[in-house]
């Protein structure tokens, strides 16, 4: 293939964004696996023979170290890319406080000179910018002072491999090369955003309407002076939204201090301080770019959790520069990505590989090594918190909290807004709260920018909660367990938002389980049989839950399911694979509906869903009710269109799209031609079931899918459905007109293939069919924040050596509500790399801000400690998992609460080994060490 | 940039000689000169582990060998094995049977992302060739798995099902274990 | 509430609070001798003691020596304390002189009273440690009075005049409390410090504790800057610490103040300071060790840096600028190259990684080539190692088990 050809299939027309068509080009991953698909052997296939998968759909490619990571290709691996292959090196800034006055080319090797320097004066006679979302100066202007650590000042263009290593040992740690002049004052910025959530509840309880709560009234927001948040000041039970939320700020909290005052109400106060960590995915950031001029095409292959957001985005930055003219294609290939944990959803990685790939004379390869990564990826916020937590003497019923977060975003604003407000509104954890003030104000500072990372901000607010709530319980003398039972919310009660959450909770049948564990009763005995063996060690125990929120409060996932003559099924799904198993658990999904589990799936697809012909007009979470009620006449419209592989997403979201994908395709392919196989006219779909892959119906005779889908083949029916659903904590519905039948489904985009040869879900086969009613959840729905959960607990066993501070995990039991499991190993793994990134967080992990932090460009993992094999119970971690509620039971999605119980669990853990509370994060061995031995200088 | 020829049998196959820049490392060496990209960079300074593979001694003893802080001269006439020759292949380069360290780490579920996978593969591939020479007492089959890939780093499934998979390896391959101590 | 506590607390023992400074002052000595080190267990409790020492003699055990009445130091009254500080003599007996009373004899008497304080005022720990497994005639305690006779030179602190009180200061830290000698200057037979060859550098425990006079520090580099860095983080431009070292610093010099720390460098560097600095000649040592450089290359120059330059000091030291290549002693080269080293960690942001030992991979000849290459591009070296050198080494290591580690 020589260049690109838009009229090839492989390519195929996504958008058109300011006159330049982005293209998204299939998944990388498909070409390396392309060998793996035609594996016949039956101990090679993922699937086996039991009710469980053998082993991943991926397994194969990933245990034989096949290309299927964005960082795996190099230009000779693209098809129709130009063979040799350019490297870039970024020159990043060391420090903050000085002017950046130019270069010291000297220091560069003579042997190993870049062809092109790009610099911010490059970027300004190109008019490249980055996108609006990540901010100004790509590149540090020659006279400016670094906005932050790790702020890139250059980026450099090697024509080959030798002349780029050179080069990058030559200046990476070099302190001559950038020339810093005059000393600055520090950048001091507003915050990037402030949030409170104020909630009374009203006469009848938790149930009934509140006095007070940002679903019902709305949301208020402060004014700034000297970048501080200034809250309005007057107060108004009958005024506005600020003044009738300030009055009963002030309320709650007059309440708190009177009811203290007199006795009645137990106060736990205190600060609570969480570090910046480092996701550490495994695979550092990388990014291939091509621009193809003679075909005026640009192609990127990238590591990154949002891709389609990546192609919009840049699409805008090249229209708006004077490349705009040069380039008519963008083409995105996406990959599998080796670990992202957050950190690679919407990192500004990507656009310092397309900026430079816009400069390279051939294919140019951005790739950061472990140092790079660590001076410029996205980190997680580090939250300092003032929480007082009000509890009834003689009730044990929480009264009030009161919390007021500041959460550091660092030099980029990023996600630093919405990870503020998600922090706020999950601290209430399991727990009902009839009274709450909490604010959370996101912060600029010159540390490197923090984004998303697994947990989102709940991570540091929910810990600090469960470490309240222990502490509580110690103080009033009541068992923990107790506390959190007398306290846990139940289905149909109001959050802090004033929301009412949409999946049942199950905490009470959690926090039975665990107080019933030998573990926990007998806890007190253990310590002291482990404490007599084990002179110089002191053992504690310690409980914790959390309850994860999951969504965006704007979910579009897509699916598309579909099969061939030969009763082969295949599908394609929005969602990217990140490791989590997606394409296994998604694949297995089909089995209930349409009797196996797919052949082939797809993930991480971009580019049929074109099929659907969907378009987006506003934010999703700004739009009134008035505009998505006027678009949503145009049976082609969404409130959006595509989705971010956001933590937590896939089994909830994803699934949802996929079920309805094969309900659909059941209904409208596969029992038709039942009908006809069967000569059944009035066959309906509660009349079947599937057993051992075959479709029953009554004594006739089962039906295999083979026999199902040649039929539908060869009557010209149904043979695939592609879906696009929306979900603002709640799904739309909408009706189609399918064969002259109404139908409703809770989607709001639909295509449907009939015949069709191809063997993967490809956009032209499809033709939409239009919705003649659509009813979208309310635009006041997003005010409520969240409404989806799912907990976990974890109850540990800790032996600290008294001498080291060394913390020794010696039993774990760790329990989870996921309703409906897909596949139970995938989850299981999930909780234990959770626990293991959550013991990182409560004991090892930590970045020191500002000029030792990792923006100084010299850290990496002999300094930043990430959990090892020694530090994680290995062998001694057991899983208690709540078998579903029922079989409507949701598949509840737990990426990033599994991290989250462990944490507060072992600062518990450790209080009752040592006697010492911690409420800085991470409790280090240096920590305990000092703590557990004072006479020691 | 002064370059050295190389020469070495990678995957059983024979590499080179080659003129490459004598600063290069193994791991780039592989990426760069061969395109197998299966070993994987992690933290490029010798601590995760991830960039493991395998030498065969003089003796024929299989080591672990970490690419990315050893340059590829001392790789020189010596027999490799990268991840991507664990596996048994058919003349087509398709997947026939798999080693018996990668079947059980699919049967356990051992990775996620998989970025880790390759060392794993190979650290673990070692160890089983020392126990075949060098059996280790049955009761100490956690502390002797520990040794060995103890400091290989994990950051999705926490290391559970990695060593579970191992053990499984090493219980169920015969004299592997001798009498415990 | 809280201040009138305070306050009622301060009137009730305002008495105490010259003993509480007394106890500060103990718990910083205590510090600049170091004692953590020995009398705590590995991975134990402070001073409960229990950290095996093997001798040419044996193993030895150190003691307790927190207050415990039974199996700690309780029953001491501040004269026995002097008595084992100063003379070896314990309450059972006379002390191994691994205990290091063979320079604590020169702690002042004030300073005795204040660590005797403070011990006494340490949690009391009841741990019985492992009794010492010695080698006949060893094994009899009162052999050590004939040991002490024969070698305990009990010569005070010199204390010449004409020196700044800063260097009088080094001058008791190094010799008295930091009681560096015990490692630093070579043994006799008995195990005893040669006293002619005060600081001339004593191979212990498969490492060489560097020969650290003047002339030799000035020689490999060593000026101010480097030797505080040393001392206060672990590593600097000439190297990190190792071994013992390494425990040193992280217990006892990383705790100093920055007064005493400059009072130490200023006593190590006191001499001539006219010595040069050892060079090298990077291009000859290619010419001559073909083998060695490319072995470098191969093997070294991966975290050590392009011609040994570093990559970054966080990381791994550069080799052009180290001061063991530039030692008189090639010893430490060649076992740092065998051994490897272990991960260090000082705290959360000051880690190296491990390097790994290549005594399985190069030869003997190949080693010597290597150190030959190393030394004589960055460290001037005169005399090359020989094969049988690096081969004497290799089996005294192995001879003690410090040869186990495989990469």
């Amino acid at each position: 293939m020589e260049g690109f050809h838009a009229d090839r299939r492989n390519f195929i027309k996504l958008c058109t964004v300011a006159g330049i068509t982005v293209f998204a080009a299939p998944a990388l991953w498909q070409m390396g696996s392309a060998r793996q698909a035609q594996i016949a052997s039956d101990n090679l296939n993922w699937r086996g023979a039991g009710p469980a998968p053998a082993f991943r759909s991926d397994g194969i490619s990933k245990v034989t170290g096949q290309k299927i990571f964005g960082r795996d290709f190099r230009a000779r691996d693209m098809p129709g890319w130009k063979q040799q292959q350019h490297y870039a090196f970024v020159l990043r800034c060391n420090r903050v406080g000085r002017s950046f006055n130019g270069f010291d080319w000297g220091q560069l090797p003579a042997e190993a000179q870049p062809y092109v320097k790009i610099t911010a004066r490059t970027l300004a006679e190109k008019q490249l910018k980055l996108p609006p979302f990540y901010g100004e100066a790509m590149l540090l202007p020659e006279g400016d002072s670094p906005q932050y650590y790790g702020h890139a000042v250059a980026m450099l263009l090697f024509d080959d491999f030798e002349k780029y290593a050179a080069a990058k040992q030559a200046l990476q740690f070099n302190q001559q090369v950038i020339r810093y002049g005059d000393q600055t004052p520090p950048i001091e910025r507003d915050p990037y955003a402030s949030w409170r959530i104020i909630r009374v509840e009203g006469p009848q309880g938790p149930e009934g309407e509140d006095l007070y709560s940002p679903l019902q009234d709305g949301l208020f927001f402060p004014s700034y002076q000297d970048h501080k948040a200034q809250w309005p000041r007057v107060a108004n039970q009958t005024g506005s939204v600020s003044e009738r939320g300030i009055y009963y700020a002030q309320q709650i909290r007059s309440q708190t201090e009177s009811e203290a005052g007199s006795g009645n109400w137990h106060l736990v106060r205190g600060e609570y301080k969480t570090q910046i960590v480092d996701p550490m995915m495994m695979e550092p950031e990388t990014a291939n770019v091509w621009f193809d001029s003679d075909q005026r095409t640009l192609h990127v292959v990238i590591t990154c959790q949002s891709p389609q957001d990546f192609q919009e985005f840049a699409a805008h930055v090249i229209a708006e520069s004077a490349f705009a003219g040069k380039i008519k294609n963008i083409v995105v290939h996406s990959s599998v990505i080796g670990g992202g944990f957050g950190g690679k959803d919407h990192s500004i990685f990507p656009y310092y590989g397309l900026v430079a790939g816009l400069f390279g004379s051939a294919p140019v390869r951005l790739a950061n090594n472990r140092f790079e990564q660590f001076q410029s990826g996205l980190k997680r916020h580090p939250f300092h918190m003032r929480n007082t937590l009000a509890i009834d003497k003689e009730t044990g019923k929480f009264q009030s909290l009161i919390a007021e977060m500041q959460a550091d975003g660092g030099g980029r604003q990023n996600f630093s807004p919405s990870i503020a407000m998600v922090g706020a509104s999950a601290i209430q954890s399991i727990y009902y709260l009839p009274r709450n003030d909490i604010s959370a104000v996101a912060n600029h500072s010159m540390n490197m920018d923090s984004g998303s990372m697994r947990g989102y901000g709940t991570l540091q607010t929910m810990t600090a909660m469960e470490m309240m709530v222990n502490q509580a319980a110690e103080e009033l003398g009541i068992d923990p367990i107790e506390l959190r039972l007398r306290n846990a919310s139940q289905t149909g009660w109001r959050n802090t938002q004033g929301a009412i959450p949409k999946v049942g909770v199950r905490y009470r049948e959690l926090l039975e389980r665990a107080r019933n564990h030998p573990m926990w009763r007998e806890r007190g005995e253990r310590k002291k049989a482990f404490e007599r063996e084990h002179p110089g060690f002191l053992f504690g125990t310690g409980y914790a839950i959390a309850t994860k929120d999951y969504g965006t409060g704007a979910a579009a996932p897509s699916a598309a399911i579909q099969f061939d003559s030969a009763g082969r099924l295949s599908m394609a799904v929005e969602y990217m694979e990140m490791g989590t198993g997606i394409s296994t658990s998604q694949s297995l999904l089909l089995e209930t509906v349409l009797g196996r589990a797919a052949d082939h799936c797809v993930v991480g697809e971009v580019d049929a869903w074109h099929a659907l012909q969907q378009f987006q007009t506003e934010s999703p979470y700004t739009m009134s009710q008035q505009h998505q009620d006027q678009q949503s006449g145009d049976p082609l419209w969404t409130p959006v269109t595509a989705m971010a592989s956001a933590a937590s997403m896939s089994s909830y979201f994803q699934s949802h799209a996929t079920q309805q994908a094969a309900e659909i395709l059941l209904q409208q392919g596969l029992l038709p031609a039942a009908r006809r196989l069967w000569k059944k006219e009035d066959l309906d779909g509660a009349q079947v079931q599937w057993r051992d892959g075959k479709l029953h119906h009554a004594d006739l005779p089962p039906l295999a899918l083979t026999e199902l889908a040649a039929e539908a083949h060869r009557n010209g029916g149904v043979t695939g459905a592609m879906v696009h659903s929306f979900n603002r904590w709640e799904w739309a519905e909408a009706d189609f007109e399918l064969d002259g039948q109404k139908q409703a489904w809770s989607i709001d985009g639909l295509a449907l293939r009939r015949g069709g040869t191809a063997e993967k879900v490809s956009a032209d086969e499809y033709q939409v069919e239009k919705r003649t009613a659509v009813r979208y959840p309310e635009a006041a729905l997003n005010n409520a924040m969240v409404t989806y959960y799912a907990p976990t607990a974890a109850l540990v066993e800790v032996a600290v050596n008294a001498g080291t501070g060394e913390v020794r995990i010696h039993g774990l039991q760790n329990y989870m509500d996921c309703g409906r499991t897909i596949v139970r190993q995938l989850v299981e793994g999930q909780i234990e790399g959770g626990v293991a990134m959550g013991i990182g967080h409560a004991l090892y992990e930590v970045l020191p801000p500002l000029a030792q932090g990792a923006g100084n460009g010299t850290w990496n993992l002999n300094r930043y400690q990430v959990p090892l094999a020694k530090h994680v119970p290995v062998w001694n971690q057991q899983h208690d998992i709540l078998p579903p509620a029922s079989e409507k039971d949701p598949h509840k999605g737990i990426a990033e609460v599994v991290m989250i119980p462990i944490v507060a669990a072992l600062a518990e853990a450790v209080y009752q080994a040592t006697g010492q509370r911690f409420n800085e994060l991470p409790i280090t061995p240096e920590k305990l060490h000092r703590a557990l031995n004072p006479q020691v200088l | 940039m002064a370059k050295i020829p190389v020469s070495m049998i990678v995957n059983g196959e024979k590499v080179g000689p080659l003129e490459v820049a004598e600063y290069t490392s193994m791991l780039d060496f592989l990426h760069e000169y061969l395109n197998l990209t299966g070993t994987k960079l992690g933290c490029g300074i010798g601590v995760c582990h991830a960039c493991t593979i395998v030498v065969e001694g003089e003796d024929g003893a299989l080591e672990p060998v970490r690419s990315c802080i050893n340059n590829v001269g001392r790789f020189n006439g010596k027999v490799v094995t990268t991840v991507e020759g664990q596996a048994e292949l058919d003349a087509a380069g398709e997947v026939v049977a798999l080693s018996p360290v990668q079947q059980a780490f699919l049967r356990n579920f051992s990775f996620q992302c998989g970025w880790c996978t390759a060392g794993f593969v190979n650290g673990a591939t070692a160890l089983i060739d020392r126990l075949k020479r060098d059996p280790a007492p049955a009761d100490k089959v956690e502390e002797v798995i520990g040794e060995a890939l103890g400091e290989h780093i994990c950051r999705c499934t926490g290391y559970v099902r990695y060593f579970r998979a191992v053990r499984e390896v090493i219980e169920s391959t015969p004299g592997l274990l001798k009498e415990a101590e | 509430m809280g201040k009138c506590i305070v306050v009622l607390l301060f009137l009730l023992l305002g008495g105490n609070v010259a003993a509480q400074s007394t106890v500060e002052k103990g718990r910083y000595l205590a510090a600049a001798g170091d004692c953590v080190a020995c009398h705590t267990a590995t991975n134990g409790r402070p001073f409960i003691g229990g950290r095996p020492f093997h001798t040419p003699f044996g193993t030895l055990y150190s003691t307790n020596i927190t207050p415990d009445k039974e199996t700690g130091i309780g029953n001491y009254t501040l004269e026995d304390f002097a008595a084992a500080m100063r003379r070896g003599e314990g309450a059972h007996g006379n002390l191994y002189p691994a205990m290091p009373y063979t320079s604590y004899y020169l702690i002042a008497d004030e300073d005795i009273a204040s660590l005797y304080t403070y011990f006494m005022r340490l949690p009391a720990v009841e741990h019985v440690v492992p009794n010492n497994d010695l080698f006949f005639p060893a094994n009899l305690r009162f052999g050590l009075s004939f040991w002490d006779w024969a070698f305990f030179d009990k010569a005070p602190l010199v204390q010449p005049e004409g020196k700044s009180p800063e260097w009088q200061r080094g001058n008791y830290l190094v010799n008295a409390l930091g009681h560096c000698g015990e490692c630093h200057t070579p043994r006799n037979f008995a195990f005893a410090m040669k006293r002619d060859e005060k600081f001339a550098g004593n191979i212990l425990e498969g490492w060489d504790a560097v020969d650290i006079r003047a002339e030799s520090l000035r020689r490999q580099g060593w000026d101010r800057a480097q030797l505080r860095l040393l001392f206060t983080t672990g590593a600097s431009e000439r190297g990190t610490a190792f071994g013992e070292m390494f425990s040193v610093v992280k217990h006892s010099l990383s705790r100093l103040s920055d007064d005493d720390i400059n009072a130490i460098i200023t006593y190590l560097l006191d001499g001539d300071d006219n010595v040069a600095v050892n060079g090298g000649d990077s291009q000859l040592a290619a010419q001559q060790y073909a083998q060695g450089r490319a072995d470098f290359v191969a093997y070294c120059a991966g975290c050590h840096g392009r011609e040994g330059s570093g990559v970054t000091p966080v990381f791994a030291p550069p080799m052009d600028r180290n001061a063991g290549v530039r030692a008189e002693s090639p010893f430490n080269m060649i076992a740092v190259i065998l051994r490897g080293l272990p991960a260090q960690r000082m705290n959360r942001t000051n880690a190296r990684a491990g390097m790994p030992g290549f005594h399985r991979e190069l030869d003997d000849a190949r080693v010597a080539g290597l150190v030959n290459f190393m030394r004589s591009a960055w460290g001037g070296a005169e005399t090359p190692v020989t094969q049988e050198k690096v081969a004497e080494i290799r089996h005294q290591l192995r001879k003690d088990d410090y040869l186990g580690v495989v990469e």
